[in-house]
């Protein structure tokens, strides 16, 4: 008896799935990137939104998302970029950081602050 | 008012200005997300230039003033670049209103020349700064009383602009008064002449290095070149020394028709080295060099002709390779011998560049 496969021509395709099953492969942008025009990557530097965001953590922020309560977003304060979780409290904007180790920030009237935009994603390398 | 910022730059650093200097892919790449975000507002839209463009609202039903504060809503929310919007019945009444927006704050940045509120807006305009009407035109209408956009617009004698202002000016008026005389442009019209130029970053006195930079530059011109399809059939080339520094000035311009027509990097650089041959004197200072290639055609219109040479089906192979190639990675990836390999001879200076915050993954804005 022989033990070889005799293999049989094939005329359907791969495996005889026609096309109708072939979809794209999945690529990062379709997965994270809802508006381009309004994405932007920052890159994080520092502890304070630790385990949320790591220090060297690429962001994915997009400025079209109007919602912040709540949300991490890159903040432009006094001319630099901080990232933050916003909350509004009796009419003032407080910027707090997810690690425990950093105290809230309540931002002043006189102060220069604007919410640039929303965190939506995080990607950094693993090894 | 422009000088030289080495002229400044005490001033500069005793008063904390902020300088930057050019930083082109950044602004084009601004520039591509304000005009993507505009598109979503009109079914049919022109790109004018790298910061302006207009969009064709006819038939839509609602308040158009209303609109035009939302479009700039959401193209500052976006993209974070704010823009003024101005709106009419023809493209030179909506640049008329645009112009208002700009200068005068009280409209929030938003105008509408439509209608009745067309008076007040055209009222205010004066005469030059009519999209289309220049120094010299302005003056000559001004010796006929004219001051205003909407005086320009009720001028009633349509047959003395005409002698005086060509079709061109007869055309303003109308658009001044709601007619239509130019279209949206929907198409990208691909470039009469491709120039490639730049400052050296140090100044250059021998020709080996002349010869090096001009290669480059022809380079890039003739990548410009074959991403439209065009071939060209004549070549140019300027030398100069530094205008604003104490040195022996040289400025020189020669041309060169090429024999038929060709898109091959190699072929040209050729010629341009043939032409600076002939320009270069030793002993003077270079500061910048550029090279212009005109009488673009089409390619494929060229290969009909059976009497001019062009280039060979091998050239064009060999360029599409190395087009691609340079694509995948990065301008310059892959070079004639002729571009030298360190240029750090003549590369342009932008020591004080902002940096690339929306290209590649080196340069991106630090958060803290």
């Amino acid at each position: 008896m022989s033990n070889v496969a005799s293999i049989l021509p094939v005329f359907c395709g791969l495996f005889g799935i026609s096309d109708d099953f072939a979809e794209e492969f999945q690529n990062l942008d379709e997965r994270f990137i809802k508006n381009k025009t309004s994405t932007f990557f920052f890159q994080a530097k520092g502890e304070s939104m630790i385990p949320t965001v790591f220090p060297g953590d690429i962001l994915v922020v997009d400025r079209s998302l109007e919602h912040f309560e709540g949300k991490v977003c890159v903040v432009g304060y006094n001319g630099d970029f901080l990232c933050k979780r916003v909350f509004y409290r009796t009419g003032k904007m407080i910027l707090e950081s997810d690690n425990s180790r950093f105290k809230p920030l309540v931002v002043s009237e006189e102060e220069e602050v604007e919410v640039w935009g929303v965190v939506t994603a995080r990607a950094s390398d693993v090894n | 008012m422009g000088a030289p910022y080495f002229q400044y730059e005490d001033v500069c650093k005793k008063n904390n200005v902020a300088v930057f200097s050019a930083n082109f892919p950044l602004y084009t790449n601004l520039s591509e997300r304000v005009m993507m975000t505009l598109s979503q507002f009109a079914p049919l839209m022109e790109i004018y230039s790298v910061d302006e463009a207009f969009l064709d609202l006819s038939g839509l039903k609602f308040d158009l003033e209303d609109y035009g504060r939302e479009i700039k809503r959401v193209v500052e929310r976006r993209v974070g670049i704010p823009v003024s919007i101005g709106i009419g019945a023809t493209k030179t009444l909506a640049k008329v209103a645009n112009h208002v927006a700009k200068k005068d704050s009280q409209y929030g940045g938003v105008v509408s020349a439509q209608g009745l509120r067309a008076e007040g807006i055209l009222d205010k305009v004066k005469v030059e700064k009519i999209w289309g009407v220049g120094k010299r035109s302005a003056l000559k209408l001004r010796a006929l009383g004219i001051r205003t956009a909407k005086q320009f617009r009720d001028y009633n004698n349509d047959k003395q602009i005409l002698k005086m202002f060509t079709k061109t000016g007869r055309q303003i008026q109308d658009e001044l008064r709601g007619i239509t005389c130019h279209r949206l442009n929907m198409e990208v019209p691909s470039k009469k002449e491709i120039m490639s130029s730049r400052t050296f970053g140090s100044p250059v006195f021998d020709l080996k290095t002349l010869r090096e930079s001009v290669a480059n530059y022809t380079s890039l011109a003739c990548e410009k070149l074959r991403k439209q399809n065009s071939v060209c059939s004549k070549v140019e080339v300027w030398v100069r020394t530094n205008p604003f520094k104490e040195v022996e000035q040289y400025y020189a311009w020669d041309a060169q028709k090429i024999l038929g027509q060709s898109a091959d990097t190699r072929k040209i650089i050729q010629y341009t080295f043939s032409i600076l041959d002939k320009l270069y004197r030793q002993g003077y200072e270079y500061k910048k060099a550029s090279v212009k290639l005109s009488g673009l055609k089409e390619k494929s219109e060229t290969q009909l002709s059976f009497f001019e040479k062009s280039d060979s089906k091998e050239s064009e192979v060999l360029m599409q390779a190395m087009d691609r190639i340079n694509q995948r990675y990065g301008t310059g990836a892959l070079k004639s011998g002729a571009c030298g390999v360190d240029n750090r001879a003549w590369i342009m200076r932008q020591t004080l560049k902002s940096a690339r915050f929306t290209l590649g993954w080196s340069e991106l804005a630090i958060v803290r």
